[in-house]
C-alpha cells in the first residue's frame, strides 16, 4: 500500500522533471537583461544551486539507502524539496541572458540538463529497485555528484566557452591528423581491421574478410596534400584560439556574437576533418576526396574570414591569416587538381 | 565466403555500431594502448556472453555517431572522448563484473624501447647466464658485474626503469637479453556510459559509507551555520543542547551552585587525587560514565570560545 503510494510520487516527480528536461532543450527566450546585470553574480546563484541539488541527491539516496521506508507524507516532503532545488537550478539557469553568448549559454544548459536527467535517472532508479538500495542506485548518486561538480570546470564567459569548443575542435582534429600519419606509415593498408570482422559479421574468424587493396600510385599523390589541409586545419584552430585568447573580448552583446560565429564555424571543422580522413583509406573515390576537401576548405576559410574582420584579430594577425588562407586554397588546388575527372573517366 | 569491398564493409561498421549503441544500455570506452591482437582476440573470447568489443578508427566512430544523433543526442557526450588509441565495450550486464574481467586480461610484455614505464622496474642480483661477450650492456647502464664460472653476475639489486620515464635503448635491450617482461598491459577503462549518462569510471566504487559520509558533511555544514545564526534545527539542537551543557557545568564549577549532574566533576575538583586510583578501574570498564563526566570539564576550561565548533572539525 505504501509502496504503491510512493509510486505514485514517485511517477509525478519523474514526470515533472521530464516536463523540466523537454523545457531546458526547447529553444527559449531567457528574462530581458537588466542594465545593472553581473555575470558574477549569476555564476555565485548558479554554483549554490548546483550544491544544493548534490545535496539533495545525497538526502535521497540515504533515505532510500536502508529499510524503512519513508511514510508517503515524509516522502513528499523530501520529493518536494529535491524538486524545489532542481527548479531553482533550472530558474538560475534562465537568468542567464543570451546576450552574453549562445556558446556559453549552449554550455551552461547542456550542464544543468545533465545534472536534472542525472536526477531524473537517479529517481528512477529508486523506484525500478522497489526503493531498496542498490550498486546501482549508488553509480546514480555519483552521477549527481559529478554533474553537479562539472559547474567548477565550466567557462564563465562566452569567451572562455569559445576556447573551449576550438580545444575540443582542436583535440578531435589533432586525433584525425594522426590517425592518417598512422595510415600511411602503414601503407595504407589499416591495422586492426581484421580484428574488427567477428564482431560486425558476427562470425568468430580471425581471417579478414575485407578485401584490401592498397593505394594506387595516383592515390598515393593525393595524399601530400590531404594532409596539408589537414595540418592546415590543425593550425588554424590553434592561431584562432590564440587570438581569441589575448583579444576575445565578452561584456559588448556585439562582441560575444562575434565570438558565437567563430564557435559555430568551429563545430564544423572536425566533422568535415574526419570526413577528408575517412575517403582517403582505399579504395580512394576522387570524387569523395574531392567533395570532402571542399568541405573542409570551406570550413576553414570561413573560419579565417570571420577571424579577420572579427575583434579578436589585431593587425599582427594578418599575416598568419593570410598565410593559413594560402595553405589551404594551395592544398584545395592541388587535390581540385589531382582529382579532376580525366576525358572518358567517370571515377 | 564472399569478399566485399571497403565501402560496403564501412556501412556495415556503421550499421553495427549504431545497432550496439541502441541495443546496448551500458559500454566502457577503454584505452587500447599497448594492446595486440591476439590478446584482443582473448579479450573478446573471456567476454563473450556478457560483453561485446568494438574498435573502429577514431574518423568512422566519430561519423557513424554523429550520424545516429537524431535518434539518440546521448551519443554526442562520447564524441570528445573517442580520440586516441580507444574502442567500446558494451554489455547489458553488470558493469562491476565487466570492468573486472576486461581488467582481469593483461598480458606480461617486454619493455619496448620509448615506451612510458607504468611501474618502476628494478633486476635483482642474480646470475644472469649471459656469456662474458654481453659485459658492455651493463657496463652502458653502471651496472656492477663479475664473471662468475663463465657468465655475468649482477651484484646487488639495480633500479633500472623509473615509473612515468621513458625505457631508454639499453635499457629495452638488457631486459630482452634478460628475458624479463616488466610490464603488462590491458584494456584500460576511461569513461564509463550508462543510460545516457557519461561518467568516470570512479563512480563504479562509491560505497553506501561515502554516500553517509558526504550526506553528514551536509548535516555538519547545516549544524554549523545554524549555531552561527542562531537558528535552531534537528541538526543543531543536540549541539546546542551539549553547548548549554558545558556552560551550566563551567558556571557550576565556578560558583556554589549544585546540580547532580555536575557532582563528579566538582568532586574531582575537590580532590583529583582521589580520581587516580579510579581512573585505572575505569579504564577497566567498570566506571567509564565517570571518567567522561570528569574529563569534560578540563576541555571546557581550555577552550570556551570555541564552543561547540569544534564538534564540527
Amino acid at each position: 500500500m505504501a509502496s504503491s503510494q510512493l509510486d505514485n510520487i514517485f511517477d509525478t516527480f519523474i514526470e515533472n522533471l521530464d516536463m523540466v528536461i523537454n523545457k531546458l532543450k526547447e529553444e527559449d527566450s531567457p528574462r530581458p537583461t537588466s542594465p545593472s546585470y553581473n555575470l558574477e553574480d549569476f555564476w555565485k546563484k548558479l554554483g549554490t544551486a548546483f550544491e544544493s541539488v548534490s545535496t539533495e541527491a545525497t538526502k535521497l539516496a540515504v533515505w532510500f539507502s536502508k529499510p524503512p521506508l519513508p511514510k508517503p507524507d515524509e516522502c513528499q516532503s523530501l520529493i518536494a524539496s529535491v524538486e524545489m532545488s532542481a527548479i531553482a537550478l533550472v530558474s538560475a539557469f534562465y537568468g542567464l541572458p543570451k546576450e552574453k553568448g549562445v556558446i556559453l549559454r549552449k554550455g551552461t544548459r547542456h550542464a544543468v540538463t545533465e545534472v536534472v536527467e542525472g536526477m531524473k535517472a537517479l529517481t528512477k532508479q529508486i523506484k525500478d529497485d522497489h526503493y531498496h538500495s542498490s550498486e546501482s542506485q549508488l553509480r546514480r548518486t555519483g552521477n549527481v555528484w559529478e554533474c553537479c561538480d562539472a559547474i567548477k570546470m565550466l567557462p564563465r564567459n562566452n569567451r572562455d566557452a569559445l576556447l573551449g569548443v576550438l580545444r575540443d575542435a582542436g583535440g578531435l582534429v589533432k586525433d584525425a591528423v594522426e590517425e592518417l600519419t598512422e595510415l600511411q606509415e602503414t601503407g595504407g593498408q589499416s591495422q586492426g581491421w581484421e580484428d574488427l570482422d567477428p564482431v560486425i559479421s558476427g562470425t568468430p574468424s580471425s581471417d579478414s574478410n575485407l578485401q584490401e587493396e592498397g593505394w594506387s600510385e595516383h592515390d598515393r599523390t593525393l595524399l601530400p596534400p590531404s594532409m596539408g589541409l589537414l595540418k592546415a586545419a590543425k593550425s588554424c584552430v590553434k592561431k584562432v584560439s590564440g587570438a581569441v585568447r589575448a583579444n576575445g573580448q565578452w561584456e559588448e552583446e556585439s562582441l560575444a556574437a562575434q565570438l558565437d560565429d567563430l564557435g559555430e564555424i568551429a563545430e564544423r571543422i572536425s566533422p568535415a576533418a574526419d570526413d577528408m580522413v575517412m575517403c582517403l583509406y582505399p579504395q580512394i573515390r576522387h570524387q569523395d576526396v574531392r567533395q570532402n576537401a571542399n568541405k573542409l576548405a570551406e570550413v576553414l576559410l570561413s573560419l579565417l574570414d570571420r577571424t579577420k574582420t572579427s575583434h579578436v584579430a589585431k593587425e599582427a594577425d594578418n599575416a598568419w591569416l593570410t598565410f593559413l588562407s594560402k595553405a589551404v586554397d594551395h592544398n584545395l588546388e592541388k587535390i581540385t587538381h589531382l582529382t579532376a575527372p580525366a576525358p572518358n573517366d567517370d571515377t | 565466403m564472399p569478399r566485399e569491398d571497403r565501402a560496403t564493409w564501412k556501412a556495415n561498421y556503421f550499421l553495427k555500431l549504431v545497432q550496439l549503441f541502441d541495443e546496448y544500455p551500458k559500454c566502457f570506452i577503454v584505452g587500447v594502448d599497448n594492446v595486440g591482437s591476439k590478446q584482443m582476440q582473448q579479450i573478446r573470447s573471456s567476454l563473450r556472453g556478457s560483453a561485446v568489443v568494438l574498435m573502429g578508427k577514431n574518423t568512422m566512430m566519430r561519423k557513424a555517431i554523429r550520424g545516429h544523433l537524431e535518434s539518440n543526442p546521448d551519443l554526442e557526450k562520447l564524441l570528445p572522448h573517442i580520440k586516441g588509441n580507444v574502442g567500446f565495450v558494451f554489455t547489458k550486464g553488470d558493469l562491476s563484473e565487466v570492468r573486472e574481467t576486461i581488467l582481469k586480461n593483461k598480458v606480461a610484455a617486454p619493455a619496448k624501447a620509448g615506451a612510458i614505464a607504468p611501474i618502476d622496474v628494478f633486476v635483482e642480483a642474480h646470475n644472469t647466464g649471459l656469456g662474458p661477450e654481453k659485459t658492455s650492456f651493463f657496463q652502458a647502464l653502471s651496472i656492477q658485474t663479475k664473471i662468475s664460472r663463465g657468465t655475468i653476475e649482477i651484484l646487488s639489486k639495480v633500479h633500472l626503469i623509473k615509473v612515468d620515464e621513458k625505457v631508454g635503448a639499453s635499457e629495452a635491450a638488457l631486459l630482452n637479453m634478460l628475458k624479463i617482461y616488466p610490464f603488462s598491459y590491458g584494456l584500460k577503462i576511461l569513461q564509463v556510459c550508462e543510460g545516457g549518462s557519461v561518467f568516470h569510471p570512479s563512480i563504479l566504487d562509491i560505497t553506501p559509507e561515502d554516500i553517509l559520509a558526504k550526506f553528514f558533511e551536509g548535516v555538519r555544514r547545516v549544524a554549523s551555520v545554524c549555531l552561527q545564526i542562531g537558528y535552531p534545527t534537528q541538526a543543531s539542537v543536540p549541539h546546542s543542547i551539549i553547548n548549554g551543557f558545558k556552560r551550566l557545568l563551567a558556571i557550576a564549577c565556578a560558583t556554589e551552585i549544585e546540580f547532580k549532574e555536575a557532582e563528579q566533576m566538582k568532586a574531582f575538583l575537590a580532590d583529583p587525587s582521589a580520581f587516580a586510583v579510579a581512573a585505572p578501574v575505569a579504564a577497566e570498564g567498570k566506571d567509564d560514565k565517570a571518567e567522561e563526566k570528569a574529563a569534560e570539564p578540563e576541555e571546557e576550561e581550555e577552550s570556551d570560545d570555541d564552543m561547540g565548533f569544534g564538534l564540527f572539525d
